[in-house]
């Protein structure tokens, strides 16, 4: 396994695990707006936020940073794999847009605490993303050469 | 002209137009609760439908040319594209978090403050948009400069 590949899945492992928990915090609150309310539920939410990008610089930046564990194979990995981190934004966004909008459709408003999560869930799905792009690049070259 | 090249060009054309448009209709006829109104959320419907009929008949006819034609792309534009699609990524981000960073400064009044679902839409059609005008952007940039 390649160091950046390795690198890429422990930083995907890691930072869908803190997704996960993010995920289960909110469903044991069962209700969205306590993200304004609850103090506790905001840390977690800030802790994974700047948590899951955090890692992936760690565990990614460093072996670019180290030319010896880095050649143009990497490099044309890294590069396609924003793609399939902006397809994966996109996709947060439609779905984010088309759940609220059915939901809050009789109200005709949406809480604006989902502007707030929308845009960290985004940010987070990103750097997941950028993980799994490097991961099925590799898998993809090995796969097809 | 590469058909990257052409691309980006229709890109920026379409994409550079249609937010020309929307400022000028928004400025002329505008408010700030402009959803409310049914005329102009239909104008804007219809602008962005528009574009987006324009951005598919643009690729395919791109496309089309460029397989009758049989031109072969070569490692620059590979190269070129994955740095341009890197590249648009974090432009995007930042224009989706410049966009949230607006509508919160606007619409916050309280722990209870609402928007309208509309919103939701012009984020994210804020976020395609910068990305392939900032993609078109460099493309047209990274050729110039090779």
């Amino acid at each position: 396994m390649a160091p950046l590949q390795r690198r890429a899945l422990y930083s995907f492992v890691i930072g869908l695990v803190l997704t996960i928990a993010l995920i289960a915090v909110f469903a044991a609150q069962g209700d969205i707006t306590a993200f304004e309310r609850d103090p506790n539920l905001r840390l977690v939410t800030y802790a994974v936020l700047i948590g899951v990008p955090l890692i992936y610089l760690i565990l990614v930046n460093l072996t670019l940073r180290k030319p010896t564990q880095f050649d143009e194979r990497d490099r044309l990995i890294i590069e396609k794999s924003s793609r399939a981190q902006w397809l994966a934004v996109i996709f947060t966004l439609v779905v984010w847009t088309i759940a609220l909008t059915e939901v809050y459709q009789d109200q005709g408003q949406v809480p604006l605490t989902f502007l707030k999560l929308i845009f960290t869930s985004t940010l987070i799905i990103s750097t997941l993303a950028h993980s799994f792009g490097i991961l099925v690049g590799y898998w993809d070259i090995n796969r097809n050469g | 002209m590469l058909p990257s090249q052409k691309m980006a060009w229709g890109n920026v054309i379409v994409w550079g137009t249609y937010l020309i448009v929307l400022a000028i209709v928004l400025a002329a006829n505008g408010t700030a609760l402009f959803w409310q109104e049914d005329s102009l959320r239909n104008v804007f419907f219809t602008i962005t439908g528009v574009a987006f009929a324009a951005f598919v008949i643009m690729m395919l006819f791109v496309w089309i040319r460029a397989s009758r034609a049989r031109v072969a792309i070569d490692e620059r534009d590979h190269k070129i594209m994955n740095r341009a699609n890197a590249l648009a990524g974090p432009i995007a981000m930042t224009a989706l978090a410049a966009t949230s960073l607006v509508l919160g400064l606007v619409y916050i009044e309280g722990k209870d403050s609402v928007m309208s679902p509309y919103f939701l839409m012009y984020v994210t059609l804020i976020n395609i948009v910068v990305y392939w005008l900032a993609q078109a952007v460099y493309t047209l940039v990274a050729y110039r400069r090779h």
